[in-house]
């Protein structure tokens, strides 16, 4: 059974006073990203993001990227260790975005998948199989969600993998992997870090519903929820780096998403994207930093967990889907 | 940050079930859509034969009691949909921020397979406020790659007429092709479990509830910041299992879902919410009425004490439920956990 607790606003959260508290928490939370700031940054060079326009839904490719037969790249760093950082991929199209014209649906309901290939047959005409089956965690690789199946109405197996909420790969018979992501064009994306990640980055801005829940022990667990405004920051506090603030509509505090470019120990780039809170459930530690796989970052869902304490966070896109 | 354990937050909460309110529509009507002829159309490019050859409405038939004037939802659920009669074709509809991507996978009028792709922003008829329509052209591809070989760039066609999509609650609308019949379509639900309640009169099968969900509320409001999300408020809670109370015809007369929540301090059980669908009269004519009845109160929703939403049968989905209540202009918004 799934225990609750309500995170509620002050009895007088009506009053100005709660815009003055908000200040007071934005400062604060400034001065802490300042301070992570000067952890994270060894000499990022500046990131160009390139910017989809507005409006530009993909399927007219005026300009066709050069076809990339083993499609996006996008890392997964942070993604080793337990606990999982996602529960399940993406509902909806996917497909190589280098390679438009083909693809898949995939509906995931629970753990069963049920999917449509849609493409051509050797003479170019269209055609699509459905397969179907249940998503499970490989023992040897807990962070990959694998599927196999048959492609109905072929003879052929198709292998699902995925390693991020929005990013896997599909491979035939044991063949080449070909990497893949959702179709986004109901919103702007923005390729943030170009030269680390194949990747359109949705605009986050918007409505969210954020859920923390603790891992359930002896049947019984704990989940509270909030839900505010998440608002890309103007002011980012560090070179390369992208923010967004998270605002609750109905408790105190701020949470922020941010993404940085930066060189670990042995001078590797990555991008390392985290969510920092302050604890829903008190106690120790009193701030959680939920480590972000770059594709965990959705147009309508965001998840992670944290591997201290197992606590899971999701995030819930308001009125979008 | 503060945080309130629900054994507190409720002080104006009624525990238990006295406090709901028996909340029944009196003026259910089994509605009964008439079959449709439809004027002969030129057929487009091979479209789908099935749909063009079918001159009277197909599939299943869910009224929507009370949703005139209303706007109970903003979007159709996202995924495969289907007439249960007709398995062999799909759609799936991909929502985002209004915009409605879809594709058509069924059989030409050869019986070759074909699928076609659609987009576009639903709209809210005038004249029609409870409806989201969409009419566009279906886009047909062809010359593109096989499977397993190298990129070829397909060709878009848009020689296989126009698909017109309605929808009167989130999991059921209609579709046709090319000016021809409607068939009815609902969502396919293969997580979790179903169920027929109401059979003689709703075609549809209710998806089992129970399990953990999130319950949002948003409403316009001047005193909160709308990007924030206005007046807003959320809990999280576990659908119990399903009870059928069936009447002296030996049907269902009352399917209710109970939220059952555990105060995190004390462990006290509460009921803060629970769905709840009613019939009035006899089967099998009558329809059920619907609610999403709340019994939590916030500083920040004390109306929520003794709120009941109103709720479209088909707006009861396996993933989410969604209303909205006619006088206070409050949108519920509820979301299944562990789900998708």
């Amino acid at each position: 059974m799934v225990g609750i607790a309500v995170k509620m606003p002050p009895e007088d959260a009506f009053t100005s006073m709660r815009a003055d508290a908000f200040r007071t928490a934005l400062t604060m939370e400034q001065s802490l990203k300042f301070l992570i700031a000067l952890v994270l940054i060894l000499l990022a060079p500046p990131a160009l993001a390139q910017i989809r326009p507005p409006g530009h839904s993909g399927h007219e490719w005026p300009i066709l990227p050069t076809p990339n037969p083993e499609g996006p790249n996008v890392p997964c760093y942070g993604c080793e260790g337990n606990p999982p950082l996602f529960d399940a991929p993406s509902s909806g199209l996917w497909q190589n975005p280098s390679e438009p014209g083909t693809g898949f649906t995939f509906t995931v309901q629970g753990s069963s998948l049920s999917g449509l290939y849609h493409g051509y047959d050797e003479q170019g005409h269209a055609l699509w199989h459905p397969f179907a089956g249940q998503l499970e965690r490989p023992k040897d690789e807990p962070r990959l969600l694998r599927l196999t199946a048959i492609l109905e109405g072929t003879n052929k197996t198709i292998t699902l993998e995925f390693d991020q909420r929005n990013h896997g790969s599909f491979s035939l018979a044991g063949d080449q992997k070909t990497h893949i992501v959702p179709v986004v064009e109901g919103i702007d994306a923005t390729r943030h870090f170009p030269e680390y990640a194949d990747y359109y980055f949705p605009d986050l801005n918007g409505v969210w519903i954020i859920v923390m829940e603790k891992p359930i022990i002896s049947g019984v667990g704990e989940a509270i929820s909030y839900i505010g405004g998440l608002l890309e920051s103007e002011t980012t506090p560090w070179q390369g780096a992208t923010m967004w603030e998270y605002h609750p509509i109905d408790a105190f505090g701020t949470g922020d998403f941010y993404c940085a470019n930066v060189h670990d120990h042995q001078s590797y780039d990555h991008v390392d994207c985290r969510y920092s809170d302050i604890s829903p459930f008190g106690g120790n530690p009193d701030r959680f930093l939920f480590p972000m796989p770059y594709a965990n970052f959705g147009a309508n869902r965001i998840t992670s967990a944290n591997p201290e304490t197992g606590i899971r966070m999701r995030a819930f896109r308001s009125r979008f889907d | 940050m503060r945080t309130i354990s629900l054994a507190v937050a409720l002080v104006a909460c009624t525990c238990g079930l006295s406090g709901y309110s028996s909340r029944v529509e009196s003026a259910n009507k089994a509605t009964g859509r008439l079959v449709e002829a439809i004027s002969g159309t030129p057929l487009p490019h091979d479209a789908p034969g099935k749909a063009i050859s079918a001159l009277a409405e197909s599939g299943p038939i869910v009224p929507c009691n009370g949703c005139e004037g209303q706007q109970f939802f903003d979007a159709p659920t996202s995924g495969l949909w289907s007439n249960p009669e007709d398995p062999g074709t799909t759609l799936d509809i991909v929502m985002q921020n209004g915009l409605l991507i879809g594709t058509w996978y069924g059989r030409n009028s050869d019986g070759a397979p074909q699928w076609y792709r659609f987009r576009g922003l639903l709209q809210r008829p005038e004249d029609a406020p409870h409806l989201l329509r969409l009419t566009v052209p279906l886009e047909r591809y062809e010359g593109g790659a096989c499977l397993g070989c190298t990129y070829r760039k397909p060709r878009k066609f848009l020689d296989a007429g126009q698909i017109e999509l309605e929808f009167d609650q989130r999991n059921h609308g209609t579709y046709a092709i090319g000016g021809g019949a409607r068939t009815h379509i609902v969502p396919q639900v293969f997580g979790v479990p179903v169920s027929r309640e109401f059979s003689s009169v709703m075609h549809y099968d209710m998806p089992d509830l129970a399990g953990p969900w999130l319950v949002t509320f948003r409403v316009e409001d001047p005193m909160w910041p709308e990007e924030y999300g206005g007046r807003a408020g959320t809990f999280t809670a576990e659908f119990q299992a399903k009870v059928v109370v069936n009447d002296s015809h030996d049907q269902p007369a009352r399917v209710q879902w109970l939220f059952s929540a555990r105060a995190s301090d004390t462990g006290e059980v509460f009921y803060p919410a629970r769905v709840v669908c009613e019939r009035l009269g006899s089967p099998p004519a009558t329809a059920p009425s619907c609610s999403f009845d709340i019994a939590v109160s916030w500083a920040t929703f004390p109306e929520m004490e003794n709120m009941s939403f109103p709720l479209p049968y088909a707006n009861i989905g396996a993933g989410r439920i969604v209303s909205k209540d006619p006088v206070s202009g409050i949108r519920l918004e509820a979301f299944r956990l562990d789900y998708d």
